[in-house]
């Protein structure tokens, strides 16, 4: 090693994430070298000197990683296999011997449906969930009646165009620039494609790669496959943590048509409280209908109410956004809750964007309120935002315990209310 | 209303997924912070440009077209806004023949230990101090360096190791230096 390489590695070492000693030559160069040795360590304290020793921004903690949630409920992943396990023509003749050629099955079979999405034209399929009209899709309740749902999806040259509606209640059309989230109590939203009103994998290739990425959990016992005269019939177990309390064991049951190798069953079953409960249940799978654009990405009717846009208006005032920014979840709570039973949204504007339809109906409910103990931030699993609760006491004096939702997933970091009154 | 119950009203499930920029900025604020706290001397000021920066680029007109490398225009940015500040608020540099005493032993607070960067960051041609603030303050390894400033690696390479040497030298021309580590 010449002097001239070993310097050059010395300017290596000052990388990042080199490691913390020389290598063995430049080790031995040194020891033979006592000018290089004095160019190192010179170099090295030089170094030192000009790397920050007192940075106030080392007591700050880091922020939190703003990755999406991966969202491990079972419901959810069954749901959007409901919808989206289809149109593949796959011969599934194979019998397990080993879990492990089980698994690599399956795992294979699932990248070939993925794959073959996007081969088919479009498809509708209506099923049934347990759940309520006005709850979001993730929630599947089994306390609850079955309610009709319906997807239609449909690929036109490179664009997807998909329509997702529960009964009575939340609907989400995408019309392949911008998502549309409408509900029965008059709130309309919109925003990107990528706008989170529904859950990833309901993204067809994300949900069967998903339910490639369950495979290792199942218990062997109860993955099999199985046949009838027309179908082949696929089962698969497994523990997850659900909606409801607890982590609960599903059920998936998925039949192909051996002629076409096309879903043309679904169902999710949940042993719940000792006994076991169907959650969803397809009804009507049907493939390469003459579907209309038009109806797909159709919005509701003008009622007056605007679109809200999901991404918040910008704050320009720089000490306006830095106030917000710094609030806590518990400060905005209480913000919000005072602005409401003071009759002045407009102090908590920003928070309250989404619930701008509402405002005048809300001030109404609460006025002659107090609200108090407020308290700190509750993170949940499933839940990118934060839960508050507050006391709330009527004029009458009778007091209840009440929960906000707030998120700050926006690009300007301000919280957000995003359930709860 | 309990929170399980509560969280199946709320109007969106999952994580609204940031566009690029905003994970960029996201990603890159603690150290675009620490860039600009020395780069401009005070934690106050790097907040005050990084908040300039943010609104900055998210105030942009929808039908601009979006630069294709985010990350070089975010430190750009970032780095002009710095430039500007400096011109309207100077940062008080400790004196050339000054610096070797300074150095001997190591600064006992953030505001001494910032001039004596500052100053010594100033003894060197701006493409070599840059280099060493993205090294160092930016966090940055010498081929994102590369990328953000749109050099050759070897040219990155060499403008740290000299602006490092030139430092070396002018705190060793002192018979005083005890260079601490």
């Amino acid at each position: 090693m010449t002097c001239e390489e070993f310097k050059n590695q010395v300017i290596e070492h000052l990388d990042a994430n080199s490691p913390l000693s020389l290598n063995a030559e430049c080790e031995a160069h040194k020891a033979g070298c006592p000018d290089c040795a004095r160019y190192f360590d010179e170099m090295t304290a030089t170094a030192m000197l000009l790397r920050p020793r007192h940075s106030p921004l080392q007591q700050h903690a880091a922020r939190p990683s703003r990755r999406p949630v991966f969202r491990k409920r079972l419901m959810q992943i069954a749901a959007a296999i409901t919808v989206f396990l289809c149109g593949v023509g796959v011969g599934l003749s194979n019998l397990f011997s080993t879990r492990a050629q089980a698994e690599r099955t399956m795992s294979l079979h699932l990248e070939h449906f993925t794959h073959n999405l996007s081969s088919v034209g479009n498809y509708l399929i209506s099923f049934e969930v347990r759940a309520l009209p006005d709850e979001n899709f993730s929630t599947l309740d089994p306390e609850a009646d079955f309610i009709p749902m319906q997807m239609q999806v449909m690929h036109q040259n490179d664009s997807l165009f998909w329509r997702l509606e529960k009964a009575g209640g939340r609907t989400v059309v995408f019309d392949g620039k911008a998502q549309y989230l409408w509900t029965g109590n008059g709130i309309r939203i919109k925003g990107p494609r990528d706008a989170g009103f529904v859950e990833e994998r309901f993204q067809p290739e994300n949900l069967l790669k998903q339910q490639a990425l369950l495979l290792p959990h199942t218990e062997q016992a109860d993955t099999r496959m199985t046949y009838t005269d027309s179908t082949v019939v696929l089962t698969t177990c497994g523990q997850q943590d659900g909606a409801w309390e607890g982590p609960g064991t599903y059920r998936i049951v998925t039949a192909f048509v051996k002629a076409t190798g096309l879903l043309c069953r679904m169902e999710v079953w949940l042993k719940h409280q000792g006994r076991e409960i169907q959650m969803l249940r397809s009804t009507d799978i049907r493939y390469n209908l003459p579907l209309n654009r038009v109806d797909i990405v159709r919005l509701p009717e003008s009622n007056g109410t605007e679109w809200q846009d999901v991404a918040l208006p910008r704050i320009t005032r720089r000490n306006t956004l830095k106030t917000l920014q710094k609030e806590t979840a518990t400060e905005a709570a209480r913000r919000i809750m005072n602005a409401l039973i003071a009759n002045r949204p407009q102090d908590a504007d920003k928070a309250l964007y989404y619930y701008r339809p509402h405002l005048s109906r809300l001030c109404k409910q609460l006025q002659g309120c107090s609200v108090s103990d407020f308290s700190a931030p509750v993170t949940r699993k499933d839940y990118p935002g934060v839960f508050v609760s507050y006391r709330l006491t009527s004029p009458d004096g009778q007091t209840t315990t009440g929960h906000l939702a707030l998120r700050r997933d926006n690009d300007q970091r301000i919280w957000t209310l995003d359930g709860g009154l | 209303m309990t929170y399980q119950q509560l969280m199946k009203f709320t109007l969106r499930t999952s994580s609204v997924k940031d566009d690029k920029l905003s994970r960029i900025l996201e990603e890159e604020r603690p150290h675009l912070l620490q860039y600009a706290c020395y780069r401009l001397g005070s934690l106050e000021d790097a907040e005050d440009a990084v908040q300039d920066l943010f609104l900055q680029l998210h105030s942009r007109p929808s039908a601009d077209t979006a630069p294709d490398h985010w990350q070089r225009f975010v430190y750009r940015s970032l780095r002009n806004l710095c430039t500007d500040r400096l011109r309207r608020n100077h940062v008080p540099l400790i004196p050339l023949d000054q610096l070797p005493d300074m150095c001997e032993e190591p600064p006992s607070d953030f505001d001494q230990e910032v001039r004596i960067i500052l100053s010594l960051l100033a003894t060197l041609p701006d493409e070599q101090a840059e280099v060493i603030r993205l090294r160092f303050y930016g966090n940055k390894s010498f081929a994102e360096i590369s990328l953000l400033l749109d050099a050759p690696l070897p040219t990155i390479k060499s403008r740290f190791r000299y602006g490092l040497e030139k430092i070396k030298s002018g705190l060793l021309r002192s018979p005083h230096l005890s260079i601490h580590s």
